[in-house]
């Protein structure tokens, strides 16, 4: 009776994906395109994760990101996303069904982005298994280190919904029991 | 209007390009080259503390991040007049070495490649001709066998079988202007597969050296901040060092087979390419990779040539660089009509619309003694040719030999027949930007396993010094850090007053290649090396693409043909 207990409890903790990315796009210095790698930093700061949640600030350059995503069971990219909607909106795209729209002319390397990678990996079939677009519609992406306010707010949206979604997969995630704050170095002066 | 939500993290990074050309009696008879977004990013730096400059400008931009970095603290190093130790320069080196390596390999592959190779094609080609061609081309090369190329074939049917086309819809199918065999379509497709590994492979080296990837933390003004302690494990070690080595290693083969011979291979084929696209004939080349701690003594040496005179750039401090480089604004959008030393610019932005006569871009025009100058690997290849840099004259001369041999097999007599001479004198072209960029990216491979050795003597003497630390002087210091980039030329202008930043400029590649024309009306490099290019089909301006490709520009940026009279002929627009 309590082997039958135990095993069924395991079954329910043992995790959809063996091992998980999150991954933070975009510029900091451009005020709200630096949402992705702001968020990183929270969710490092508000949370500890178990050891195979691998959480990246990516930066400006996702195409240096290969050896780190290939063969992810889950791939959570945090992005601005530019279409016209209310700014500091979330929205979650599947990226796996987006992998098989095409990419433009290239004229400069800026264009081989993130997703073309993705694209490549799939076809030499090393891709994240499945992938996740988190994407917060931007106000400002002008020069500077601030968020915008309503990109601000939606900071703990967003983050609550990535911890959902993963405590949905059954991940162990626990709120962080010291208040520590979250180290957003690019906006204190030294 | 069609709405098509695009999601691409890195396009608006920085700045879009526009080119527009114009078109007669298929040939591009005049170009203009526009920065469409203004970038005012060196502002964020200003009040900061210098020590920390580095940590921002690497990300200035999606592509050229390690860059940025080392022209950072290479600068404040020159305002401090601070040297910087042995062990420091060689980790450095090895940084700069790794992501050179992976640039140029993307850049080849997943940028320009499609320019000359053609999918569709590839898909009908007989893998076992294939395998028997690339035999004679890299004789060398263990992947291009019959299995290989067999599998590569089926994977190319499937992406056209499935109707998405993915990364393959980039390419202009079936142009006119594409011209390799099917044969050696497919080996090259099989290359631009495979490069997708070592690209893999040759970042391990910057994220091991620099502790993160993207976005390096291992520097510091001064030195470096990895601590060398062989007998401890999270320290630079012996195992960590011959992990370096071992990627070093691991991308070696695809580099002098696969990428080198495929650029030799295509020049065979498009040889009237070596003479398209020549641009300006002045070149600007920083030295690269110092083997000394005060940055006076390098393995690639380089300067300037103007009217075909070579003049070296004596290290870090020569004034040279110094005294003679300036921005101009002529036909910028900035408030005023001046030409000033990096120093002293201002950034008042003023924007406007574009007039071909009159202002029409963003980018500034930077010039080296009032004069335009071409950058990157082909000014870097022909001064250091033009110095005896021994690793450069190395590896020209075998791309000659290489493009003679594919010229032989092929019945091409003017690729057969091609000199050293000749290959020297077609550096700056359209395909000869390929050549040097290749050719540059072999020298480093040898450059950084020698490097390497340097580094594991000098520890081996007991000598683990990784820093020298600064001292900001009371009141106003200023000073420039060169770098020899991937893109070409990069310098990074700072002055401090208290030990902050009063001014900071990056003076960077592509500005020099990509900038407007000056106030005597002279078209910048890529304007005046896209002038009499053939355009077959103006619908597909193919042959524009291969012109601005192989400049590199770092820049995301959009193409649009029009005749004389104005009418739109066709775009290639980068991304709605």
């Amino acid at each position: 009776m309590h082997l039958v207990q135990r095993e069924k409890h395991l079954e329910v903790q043992t995790p959809e994906y063996k091992n998980i990315a999150i991954v933070g796009i975009g510029n900091i210095l451009q005020k709200d395109d630096g949402i992705g790698v702001t968020l990183i930093k929270y969710l490092e700061a508000a949370y500890t994760f178990p050891s195979h949640v691998q959480l990246i600030d990516g930066g400006t350059s996702g195409v240096a990101l290969q050896s780190q995503i290939m063969h992810k069971d889950f791939l959570i990219i945090i992005d601005a996303l530019s279409i016209s909607d209310t700014p500091g909106t979330v929205h979650i795209l599947n990226g796996t069904s987006l992998l098989g729209q095409s990419s433009d002319i290239k004229l400069s390397p800026h264009q081989i982005s993130f997703f073309d990678l993705l694209q490549f990996m799939a076809l030499e079939k090393i891709a994240p298994k499945k992938i996740m677009i988190m994407g917060i519609v931007p106000k400002d992406v002008g020069c500077g280190v601030e968020l915008s306010e309503p990109v601000k707010k939606s900071i703990e949206i967003a983050a609550n919904q990535i911890i959902t979604q993963l405590k949905q997969a059954g991940i162990r995630i626990e709120k962080s029991t010291e208040k520590i704050l979250p180290n957003y170095w690019w906006k204190h002066k030294k | 209007m069609k709405k098509i939500i695009t999601i691409d993290p890195v396009t608006r990074i920085e700045g879009h390009l526009r080119v527009d050309i114009a078109v007669a009696n298929g040939k591009v008879t005049d170009a203009w080259s526009s920065g469409t977004m203004f970038r005012g990013i060196e502002n964020i730096l200003i009040g900061r503390h210098p020590g920390e400059a580095w940590t921002f400008t690497q990300r200035f931009c999606g592509v050229c991040t390690t860059v940025h970095a080392i022209a950072s603290v290479r600068a404040v190093e020159n305002a401090l007049n601070l040297e910087v130790p042995l062990n420091a320069q060689m980790i450095r080196n090895l940084l700069i070495a790794g992501h050179a390596i992976f640039d140029h390999i993307s850049h080849f592959y997943h940028l320009s490649a499609l320019d000359w190779v053609d999918v569709a094609s590839a898909a009908k080609a007989d893998p076992a001709a294939a395998a028997k061609v690339a035999q004679i081309i890299s004789p060398e090369w263990e992947r291009n066998s019959v299995a290989e190329f067999k599998s590569v074939k089926e994977k190319i049917k499937g992406v056209l079988n499935s109707g998405q086309l993915g990364i393959f819809n980039n390419g202009y199918w079936g142009h006119k202007a594409l011209r390799l065999t099917p044969e050696l379509n497919l080996m090259a497709v099989a290359h631009y597969l495979q490069a997708l590994e070592y690209q893999r492979k040759i970042n391990e080296v910057v994220a091991l050296l620099g502790g993160k990837c993207p976005h390096i933390q291992n520097l510091a003004v001064g030195g470096v901040a990895n601590p060398i302690d062989l007998n401890e494990e999270a320290s630079i070690n012996m195992t960590s060092l011959l992990k370096v080595k071992s990627y070093f290693e691991a991308v070696r083969g695809f580099v002098q087979n696969a990428y080198f011979n495929d650029v030799c291979a295509i020049m065979s084929q498009y040889m009237p390419w070596a003479e398209y696209g020549k641009g300006v004939n002045d070149f600007l080349a920083v030295p690269e990779f110092p083997t000394d701690t005060a940055g006076k003594h390098f393995t690639m040496r380089a300067g300037t040539v103007i009217e075909n005179e070579v003049i070296d750039i004596r290290g870090f401090n020569d004034s040279y660089v110094e005294d003679n480089i300036s921005e101009s604004i002529a036909k910028s959008w900035y408030d005023g009509d001046w030409d000033l030393h990096p120093y002293h610019e201002t950034t008042d932005p003023k924007p406007g619309e574009f007039d071909p006569k009159g202002k029409y871009s963003w980018v500034k025009s930077p010039r080296f003694n009032g004069k335009r100058m071409q950058v990157g690997p082909a000014a870097q290849v022909l001064s250091s040719y033009m110095l005896s840099d021994q690793l450069t004259v190395k590896y020209v001369k075998k791309f000659a030999d290489v493009v003679n041999a594919v010229g032989r097999a092929t019945n091409v007599s003017s690729a057969s027949n091609l000199t050293v001479e000749g290959l020297v004198k077609a550096l700056p072209s359209t395909l000869g930007r390929h050549a040097a960029r290749v050719i540059r990216c072999a020298a480093i491979q040898d450059m950084a396993l020698s490097h390497w050795k340097i580094l594991v003597e000098n520890i081996g003497t007991g000598d683990t010094t990784i820093y020298n630390p600064p001292e900001y002087p009371k009141g106003e210091c200023q000073g420039v850090g060169m770098h020899e980039a991937p893109r070409g030329a990069l310098t990074h202008w700072i002055v401090i007053e208290n030990g902050k930043i009063k001014n900071y400029q990056a003076v960077v590649p592509s500005t020099w290649n990509l900038c407007p024309r000056d106030d005597k009306g002279l078209l910048g490099p890529t304007e005046a090396a896209l002038i009499d290019n053939p355009i077959v089909d103006s619908k597909q301006p193919l042959e524009a693409l291969r012109t601005l490709h192989s400049f590199d520009p770092c820049m995301s940026c959009a193409i649009h043909a029009f005749s004389p009279e104005g009418k739109t002929l066709g775009s290639a627009n980068a991304r709605v």
